[in-house]
């Protein structure tokens, strides 16, 4: 599954692909029918889930009032 | 930060070199690219916990990080967008090692207000830019300037006073309404703004009303977006002792 982590990675570098390339590249990636679906629909949350991340992760590291 | 796309190459070079590496992100993907960079990053979201004060959590996870440094070894704290922005850990760390005599340093990164500019074609110097937190700004006595653009972040925990929740709702946000409706009125347009962290995702940009917003879908994630409400309004005294000082000068010259 760290071949749909290093796609994305790969499009966060290179994202100039258009939608046909796209389709094509994601089609030909070697992730599983369910990867390849959750790429294609764009869908974040299906991948988390197909790649068994946290279901929900914090992110506020601030605190309005130290005090 | 977005996965692939927002890490410099210093910060990368500092992941995959460190001896120890913690990473808090606030996207599950984007935790799995890190530790698809170094298998052995250690989350630090173990330290948070519903009903936990998460001043208690930060503290703890500030500890996590000295004493592998205090041990010697050179520990990388990977940070959503930027480590210094909305961040109290990163900087809290960083003190705390300086304070011991340990050697720290923060690398900045692409925060979510550098997407903020980018995907809403905002620049924070045609106007002027107020950034706050949405407790913070209820909790104290602020001046909004409402000829220039105001930001605030974290409102899905708008009014939370007990530092141990996540989310509060829309009583608290009725509240924060009130607040900022003696400054915008309440049809002001309010953009709901969420960059994207995922490569093959679009970043949530929803224009809302200000009334609109005690019942809108605002998470952790949400920041909103306040245009201007009213022009600028020219400093004429301010402007006339300018005049005067700039004819000072041609005639000393």
């Amino acid at each position: 599954m760290t071949n749909i982590i290093r796609f994305l990675e790969s499009m966060g570098s290179a994202p100039a692909l258009s939608r046909d390339q796209f389709i094509r590249t994601v089609s030909a990636l070697d992730v599983g029918q369910e990867g390849r679906r959750a790429l294609l629909d764009r869908d974040g949350v299906a991948l988390n889930k197909l790649l068994e991340g946290r279901d929900e992760l914090r992110c506020a590291v601030f605190a309005e009032d130290e005090d | 930060m977005m996965l692939g796309a927002h890490v410099s190459p210093r910060s990368r070079s500092h992941i995959e070199q460190a001896d120890v590496v913690f990473v808090l992100v606030s996207d599950p993907l984007v935790e799995l690219w890190v530790q698809d960079m170094r298998p052995d990053a250690r989350s630090l979201q173990p330290y948070y916990l519903e009903g936990k004060s998460r001043l208690a959590s930060y503290g703890e996870m500030v500890e996590a990080m000295l004493v592998e440094v205090r041990q010697g070894q050179r520990v990388c704290g990977v940070f959503y967008g930027h480590p210094g922005v909305f961040a109290l850990v990163p900087h809290k760390a960083i003190q705390r090692a300086r304070d011991e005599g340990l050697a720290a340093h923060m690398e900045p990164g692409i925060s979510a207000e550098d997407c903020l500019y980018a995907d809403l074609g905002i620049d924070p110097g045609k106007y002027g830019c107020q950034h706050y937190e949405a407790s913070q700004l209820m909790f104290y006595r602020r001046r909004i300037d409402p000829s220039a653009y105001l930001v605030v972040w974290q409102v899905g925990m708008a009014g939370d006073r007990s530092l141990a929740r996540f989310s509060t709702g829309p009583a608290y946000r009725q509240l924060l309404v009130e607040l900022l409706g003696r400054d915008y009125p309440m049809d002001h347009p309010v953009i709901a703004y969420e960059a994207a962290t995922l490569p093959i995702t679009a970043p949530r940009m929803d224009e809302l009303r200000l009334s609109e917003l005690v019942e809108a879908d605002l998470r952790l994630q949400t920041t909103l977006v306040f245009p201007p409400a009213v022009p600028m309004q020219r400093n004429q005294e301010m402007l006339d002792r300018l005049s005067e000082l700039d004819r000072l000068t041609r005639t000393a010259a």
